[in-house]
């Protein structure tokens, strides 16, 4: 038996220094094989190299083999790196509520992190609570918006003047009479201008001055315009618009709110209801309230362009008999035809109205100078027109009138007087024979002291 | 006084453990771990020489159950999730002085977990001994996580100061 070769301790250094060193782990000649601790001590290095290369790639799982101080404490790190992996796992889960003790300064920053993560997720958790909240406030709002729209009978709009689109609710497209347009719609207030009545052109401008960003003075614009809008029938409809101006902190208009009314047929009733108290209701000419409010008018106007008025007082002569004849229909059917022959005596401007019974009254403008001449014109063309049969329906009648005539202001400055002048003058036209003219003249007729009565 | 029940003379119950803010009013509750670690390891030679080695690790085993068991009605009880639970077992392992618990791995339903105990009571320091010591951690683990989740675990200690290791190493699995 050849004796076995010493091992060399050089030779077991180099292998020892390897297996540290070396990239690649070094085989373990023959002739040390023998060696119990050397090998040993190999299968310990060999395992913390597979290990620390694992590590060192991420991966946690090595088996790690043998034991020992150095091995242990390895296994440790290993232990503590899985559990940090773990712990890295429970906050990604969401659990923040976890500490790590006994890792240095690791510790004290990934604790810090985590309770950071924490605050932070309960910050956010709160404020999506309040969104929440504030969504739900929202929808509940915006439910009873659209419900306010749905139940009112009034149209609305909201006008952004910074994107200049404009929202209308479908009462508000109703009330137009135009076709239901969900989605906004441009705003462009020159266009929508050419849809307003040319009589209400001002009222409109005042939106668009509005709309141009002026200044407001009292920080929040609030106006109510009643104009009339071409509808989508094509006919003019009168509107009633409570319109909010919302202004930022320059005071500049940023948008428009409002609502839209519907008030044609309050207008129309309006309107009826004027003409009612102020047109009698048979002839449709001016009754004693509207010629007494032509007459201030004209008063005015006379002293203001420096003319004069003629006022003409008539009575007609047999409207008794008519009545008493023919009957009551038939009396106001003749009333009608010679408050038409009248009208048509006088121009646009002249003033034809009716006192009751078979009274007229009219106011004509006349220059200075040329009263009698207006009058004389005026009153010839009556009684030419009278002098004909006059058709009542169940029979053709002639009949006479009588009037009364004074001037403004050559007989007073005052309207009342003015009236009873005229008055008065008819009075002595009927005394005095009736179917005649007769002027005020204050040497005669005015030294009657009580108004006179007249049938 | 507390009486036995069944004719059991040692019957375990928390108020054996005493009332110590009376009991010792100068030296409170503070000890020597080399006390504890005194009684247990004589506890285990008498144990051994009359019952042998495996029975004395059963009853090591199952005396760390019962630990357990009575650690976490007392302080673990209130955990409702695997979080809470976790963070208090670990703040309560220090408190205690048992050693610094952590859990390596565990997946989502708690069936198999390994976990760490650093700086252990029972064996931290030791000299290697060529085996695991730790049986009474084995059962105290086996103890609290039965009462957690209602079921039996299957706790083996697999590192350990005594084999070299610098903390000890568990794997508690549900028993199927």
């Amino acid at each position: 038996m050849p004796r076995k070769k010493r091992p060399d301790i050089e030779e077991i250094l180099k292998l020892v220094y390897e297996m540290m060193l070396s990239p690649k782990f070094p085989t373990i000649p023959e002739e040390l094989e023998g060696v119990e601790r050397l090998v040993e001590i190999a299968g310990y290095v060999q395992a913390f190299r597979d290990g620390a290369y694992g590590f060192a790639h991420g991966d946690l799982s090595c088996d790690l083999k043998g034991r020992g101080f150095l091995i242990g404490c390895f296994k440790e790190l290993q232990a503590n790196l899985r559990h940090l992996t773990w712990f890295a796992k429970r906050v990604a889960s969401g659990d923040y509520d976890q500490q790590i003790e006994f890792m240095g300064d690791f510790s004290e920053y990934f604790n810090r992190m985590s309770r950071d993560f924490y605050e932070a997720l309960k910050s956010l958790r709160e404020s999506e609570s309040n969104l929440l909240k504030i969504t739900k406030e929202l929808h509940k709002s915006e439910e009873r918006w659209q419900l306010a729209i749905a139940c009112t009978q009034d149209g609305v709009y909201d006008i952004d003047l910074n994107t200049k689109k404009a929202f209308f609710s479908p009462r508000a497209w109703e009330i137009l009479r135009l076709p239901l347009v969900r989605s906004d719609i441009d705003y462009d207030p020159v266009t929508w201008g050419s849809f307003i009545h040319s009589d209400d052109l001002e009222k409109w401008a005042e939106v668009l001055n509005m709309s141009s960003g002026t200044k407001l003075t009292n920080g929040q614009g609030k106006h109510y315009f009643e104009f009339r809008v071409m509808a989508g029938d094509e006919k003019y409809r009168w509107l009633g618009v409570h319109h909010m101006a919302i202004v930022n902190a320059e005071d500049v208009p940023r948008r428009y709110v409002g609502t839209i009314e519907d008030i044609q047929e309050m207008r129309e009733h309006d309107e009826e209801i004027r003409k009612q108290a102020t047109l009698d209701q048979l002839t449709k000419l001016p009754n004693r309230y509207l010629y007494k409010d032509r007459l201030l008018q004209n008063m005015v106007m006379a002293k203001r362009n420096v003319t004069s008025l003629v006022l003409i007082l008539w009575d007609l002569d047999g409207f008794k008999w008519v009545n008493d004849t023919y009957g009551h229909l038939a009396g106001d059917r003749l009333l009608v035809v010679v408050a038409e022959l009248m009208r048509a005596s006088l121009r646009e401007t002249d003033t034809l109205a009716r006192f009751g019974g078979d009274e007229f009254v009219m106011l004509i403008t006349s220059y200075r100078g040329h009263e009698e001449e207006v009058a004389n014109l005026t009153i010839s063309r009556i009684f030419n027109t009278l002098c004909e049969p006059l058709d009542i329906g169940v029979e053709k009648v002639k009949i006479g009138a009588s009037c009364g005539i004074s001037f403004f202001p050559r007989h007073t400055n005052d309207g009342e007087i003015l009236f009873n002048m005229a008055d008065k003058a008819l009075y002595e036209a009927k005394k005095t024979g009736k179917n005649k003219a007769v002027v005020w003249d204050s040497g005669k007729l005015g030294q009657q002291k009580t108004k006179p009565k007249r049938k | 006084m507390i009486s036995a029940t069944d004719g059991r003379k040692y019957e375990f119950s928390w108020d054996l453990l005493g009332d110590l803010a009376i009991g010792r009013p100068n030296l409170g509750n503070q000890t020597r771990v080399e006390v504890y670690r005194l009684m247990q390891f004589t506890f285990r030679d008498v144990l051994e020489s009359k019952f042998g080695a495996e029975m004395t690790d059963e009853i090591f085993f199952q005396a760390g159950a019962v630990a357990g068991k009575e650690f976490y009605s007392h302080f673990l009880a209130e955990a409702k999730d695997v979080g809470t639970f976790v963070k208090l077992l670990q703040s309560t392992f220090k408190e205690y002085g048992i050693g610094i618990f952590r859990i390596e791995a565990a997946d989502d339903d708690m069936k198999n977990l390994v976990v760490t105990v650093a700086e252990d009571l029972d064996c931290s320091g030791l000299p290697e001994l060529e085996y695991e010591v730790c049986t009474y951690d084995e059962g105290f683990i086996a103890g609290i996580m039965e009462s957690f989740t209602g079921r039996f675990y299957d706790v083996k200690e697999i590192d350990c100061w005594c084999t070299g290791d610098r903390t000890c190493r568990f794997t508690v699995d549900l028993v199927e």
